[in-house]
């Protein structure tokens, strides 16, 4: 019988096992150094896209994100042997080599009225902590008297003072946070004190990604070793998948390190996703192989020959899962597009070894004996299915029934599907980082914020120093002010209401320019104060042609942070306020880092969307080219049907978020899915062209639905291993993948043969052999 | 002469409830003394602490009149003129004398030439024609005469911010700034240089000529607004 060039390339990987076998282990050994250096990205806000900074503005608006925060509490704070003994510690944290100048309670500008005239002050009299009595009580009474401060740098009732430090970027966040640890530590057997900001984060992430990743794997191993002795009742033959997918994911994660793909938040997932979905190829070789043993002479043959017959089905169920991840590349978040990238370089790995590294090993073992080799034909689990078969045959109606009802159900249940980008929820309530960041969003004003610019005439240099039209925008801002969820407001005219407040009694906009140019004077000049940092200064540009006004946003009457909806509302409003009640010639702008969240509640919902239909559209143009059929190219995406119709209710009834890391459930389910209905169809039509009384659907089921079981299950067990995350997103991304899996194979063992025999009624025959079949 | 520049027109700011008296004698050469006393109200010298501590670390201790800074700046970068004294006779209250050998000396500088305030002419009799002009324009290329701390003053109060502003405007901001009386007593401060030349004195515009000396009286807010052109000429032999 003539060999073609496939069957060639697997004879020769069995004859010369031993050559492949050491260039296996050169490689693996090559690719193992470099997934020792593989790096970690613990920030979580890298997760979302940049935002925008007010044109004409530098960087350094004081109230961006990139600031480690500090709050102390007590109720004996203003107490000069209380600061003396902070003080050290805190010019430590200040000299630390990525610190900026810090934003104390101390270092700030208030102002102060002395008889009739006005003077610009700082909050304590030198700058520093006050060091005696008479300073503190100084401090003390102008920092609870100047209403501009409370909420940012003071409690309303005065017993927490905030310390915002600037931070430049830095490569090993880690080792700062080691050397900042004791500083908090020493200042915390002083007084309370709570600690906030990306950085503390970014540690809790990372501390949390290492303990996850070796405790993920661990337990994902276990997982499919069990499953494969269950399935196999041989440890030879267990150990050799095993041993395979490690490898696979040995080479996934040199190749992430290679690629400069980070371990992240989201790409966790990649090696036990690689180990259980490599874990798949394996175990439809190792059945074929079973199957095939009686039939040949060859010694090596009927390894060769279970590879080349399943071989076809293995490429296209690792193509199409490749498929999957890769639909992830065209989502706008680069963790997201990385774990596509990473995970379909491990699918591509584990394919590639299960086809040219198992045959060898396989022919190197002792043959199975006849008991396994029963198990595997027509063990409990076959028998289980051809029942379910028959059940399944005998109520079609039900069947198709609820095939029906899927779409109206998915349009239902998308409608209820609730998006939540808040990475707050990553971690458990108790978590440090959780409980202080909640402490300060409630006794002082919350973190999130949200910067309005706006644009005068810019060749109208002073426009924003005209009483008028500051009036209208302070009206403006009362608007803001009215929302329940802003818990604090910053702006020019706010600062003029309050400082007229102090100059004459009257909290409006001064009616003529005298306080108003005063104030900008003073504006401009500690904006051109070198190395300073301010609150000042960020409000307007230097010729008063833009204003920028800065809120934040907490609830506190519901202890919580709004959601993306509820900020887009906001922002809606406060849109539609300032049609009304600002002249026509401001342009009005919304940035800040509250809208990068809000803006990932439109930009998940396209991602999801954008991925799902390009896995679908792409895997129906792979499959219909493998089987030469457009309609078996829809039959084979029809239990994906079942699958995400599930998948949503089930999101809808559970409340589970979408969210960055549940977004990619639909795509990977559908990459993965898809492998059980191409290994349903293809052995299908290999039965429809054989002469036989037997039901076709009745003989595919029976071959195939125990491969497609123990696949589904295996994965199932691996994929759930992920609901011991300290993630949640990555816990329901495992309870969210497993569930659609269910269902999947559910509408692969249920839904599609019902079809198929509607398709082709058992009694007309096998109509495909008579036909010029490929 | 950049510093004394500077240091004459920063001291023009050390305006309300202060005085400046200053006095020029020419001698028949052509050089002569410079003698100028400046008194700074309590209030005022509070304020101008205040001002310094907005850039300035606490660490850094304020004095209102740095005298050695003072005599270093003023003899920086000079030919012909010789500082004799910069005292502080009581915290509030400086003095400083110093001979030159020619008003060239003493007043001019690039910056000033290029700038077209101050033009020295040699007249065909052999006479010699000092001109000042002052106005908007020409003020902006005085900014470099200042130091940072200096511009601070000047930024908040100097001519460059109060283009466009009215006389009432400026003094309800400095109102503000100094009290109800600090804008009154703004209202009425002048600056007075006496002029005193041994030799013959020609022609003289915009001061008071009293026998061999001419008295300018320069009303500070019009140099503080600059929203006319302040201009004065001495011709003398």
């Amino acid at each position: 019988m003539k060999t073609s060039r496939v069957e060639k390339l697997l004879l020769f990987s069995t004859r010369h096992f031993k050559s492949i076998f050491l260039a296996v282990l050169v490689v693996t050994l090559v690719l193992g150094i470099f997934a020792f250096k593989l790096k970690i990205n613990a920030d979580v806000e890298s997760l979302i896209a940049e935002g925008d900074i007010p044109e004409g503005f530098s960087e350094k608006a004081f109230l961006n994100s990139d600031y480690l925060i500090l709050a102390f509490y007590g109720k004996n704070l203003y107490d000069v042997r209380l600061m003396s003994r902070l003080a050290p510690y805190l010019d430590t944290l200040a000299s630390l080599e990525h610190i900026g100048t810090p934003i104390t309670p101390f270092n700030q500008y208030t102002f102060e009225k002395r008889g009739a005239q006005l003077r610009i002050v700082r909050f304590s009299p030198t700058g520093e902590i006050p060091k005696t009595a008479e300073e503190m009580k100084v401090f003390q009474e102008r920092i609870l008297t100047d209403r501009t401060v409370r909420g940012l740098l003071v409690s309303e009732d005065g017993r927490v003072l905030c310390f915002l430090y600037p931070y430049k970027p830095m490569e090993d966040y880690a080792a700062f946070m080691d050397t900042l640890d004791p500083l908090i530590d020493e200042m915390r057997k002083i007084t309370r004190v709570y600690v906030s900001g990306p950085l503390p984060f970014e540690k809790a992430v990372r501390d949390r990604l290492l303990g996850d990743f070796s405790r993920l794997i661990l337990l994902s191993l276990a997982v499919i070793l069990i499953i494969l002795y269950t399935g196999f009742k041989s440890f030879r033959i267990t150990i050799m998948p095993l041993g395979i997918v490690i490898t696979g994911t040995i080479w996934t994660l040199g190749l992430m390190s290679l690629l400069r793909i980070p371990l992240s938040v989201i790409s966790i997932m990649t090696p036990p996703l690689v180990l259980t979905l490599g874990t798949s190829y394996t175990i439809h070789i190792l059945n074929q192989y079973f199957r095939d043993l009686d039939h040949t002479v060859d010694s090596n043959q009927p390894i060769t020959g279970s590879v080349f017959s399943v071989g076809r089905t293995i490429v296209m169920a690792a193509a199409t899962t490749i498929i999957g991840f890769f639909s992830l590349l065209v989502t706008q978040l680069e963790q997201t597009r990385d774990f596509g990238l990473a995970t379909s370089l491990g699918i591509f790995s584990c394919a590639v070894l299960s086809i040219f590294l198992l045959p060898g090993l396989l022919s190197r073992i002792r043959k199975p004996s006849k008991k396994q080799q029963n198990l595997v034909t027509s063990g409990p689990l076959v028998q289980f299915l051809d029942a379910l078969g028959s059940f399944a045959a005998r109520n079609k109606r039900w069947v198709l029934l609820s095939l029906a009802a899927f779409p109206l159900l998915f349009v239902f249940s998308l409608r209820h599907i609730n998006y939540d980008s808040n990475y707050l929820g990553y971690f458990p309530k108790k978590e440090r980082v959780v409980r202080d960041f909640y402490f300060i969003a409630e006794h002082l004003s919350g973190i999130n914020q949200v910067q309005v610019t706006l644009q005068g005439p810019s060749e109208e240099e002073g426009y924003f120093l005209k009483p008028e039209v500051l009036r209208d925008v302070s009206a403006f801002e009362d608007t803001l002010r009215d929302e329940a969820v802003v818990s604090y407001l910053i702006s020019f005219p706010s600062y003029i209401r309050e400082i007229n407040r102090l100059a004459t009694g009257e909290d409006e906009i001064p009616t003529t320019r005298g306080l108003i140019l005063l104030l900008s004077r003073y504006f401009t000049t500690l904006a051109k104060s070198d190395g300073s940092q301010n609150m000042l200064s960020v409000m307007a540009n230097e010729d008063f042609t833009q204003l920028v006004c800065t809120f934040r946003t907490f609830d506190k009457e519901h202890h919580r942070f709004e959601s993306e909806k509820e900020m887009q509302q906001i922002i809606q409003r406060a849109g539609h306020n300032a049609e009304r009640l600002l002249p026509s010639e401001i342009r009005v702008s919304f940035s800040g880092g509250s809208l990068r969240y809000t803006e990932l509640y439109e930009q998940t919902r396209e991602d999801q969307l954008k991925s799902t239909i390009l896995a679908l559209v792409f895997i129906f143009i792979i499959t219909s080219f493998f089987f030469r059929s457009p309609l078996y190219g829809l039959l084979s995406l029809l239990p994906m049907v079942s699958g995400i119709t599930a998948l949503y209710i089930f999101m809808a009834l559970t409340a589970i978020p979408l969210d960055m890391t549940t977004l990619m459930v639909s795509s990977v389910a559908i990459g993965i899915g898809v492998d059980d209905s191409i290994h349903f169809l293809l052995q299908y039509r290999k039965q429809r062209k054989q002469i036989s009384s037997e039901d076709p659907v009745r003989r595919t089921l029976h071959i195939t639905g125990r491969p497609i079981v123990l696949t589904s299950v295996s994965i199932m067990g691996g994929i759930l291993i992920l609901v011991l995350s300290g993630f949640k997103p990555i816990v329901y991304f495992g309870v969210l993948v497993s569930f659609t899996l269910l269902a999947t194979t559910l509408g692969c063992i249920l839904i599609l043969p019902v079809i198929l025999n509607l398709l082709h009624p058992p009694e007309t025959g096998n109509l495909d052999h008579r036909k010029k079949n490929h | 002469m950049k510093y004394f520049q500077a240091f004459l027109l920063l001291s023009l700011l050390f305006f309300a409830s202060c005085s400046i008296q200053q006095e020029i004698f020419l001698d028949a050469s052509g050089g002569g003394e410079y003698t100028g006393t400046f008194r700074v109200s309590q209030d005022m010298a509070d304020y101008l602490e205040e001002l310094a501590s907005l850039t300035t670390s606490s660490s850094e201790e304020f004095t209102l009149f740095e005298t050695d800074k003072i005599k270093e700046d003023l003899e920086k970068d000079q030919s012909g003129v010789h500082v004799t004294a910069v005292t502080v006779d009581d915290p509030n209250t400086l003095r400083v004398a110093l001979t030159f050998d020619s008003l060239e000396s003493l007043l001019e500088s690039q910056e000033a030439q290029a700038a077209k305030i101050i033009r020295f002419t040699e007249l065909a009799d052999g006479s010699k024609k000092v001109h000042i002009r002052l106005d908007r324009e020409n003020y902006e290329h005085l900014d470099a005469l200042f130091s940072e701390e200096q511009k601070i003053v000047m930024d908040i109060f100097g001519p460059k911010e109060n283009e466009g502003l009215s006389e009432e405007e400026y003094l309800e901001m400095m109102s503000y700034a100094l009290g109800e009386q600090g804008s009154d007593l703004l209202r009425a401060s002048i600056i007075e240089t006496r002029v005193k030349v041994k030799g013959t004195l020609l022609d003289q515009k915009g001061g008071v000529r009293e026998g061999d000396t001419v008295v300018f009286r320069i009303p500070l807010l019009r140099f503080l607004l600059l929203d006319e052109i302040l201009e004065y000429q001495l011709t003398f032999r």
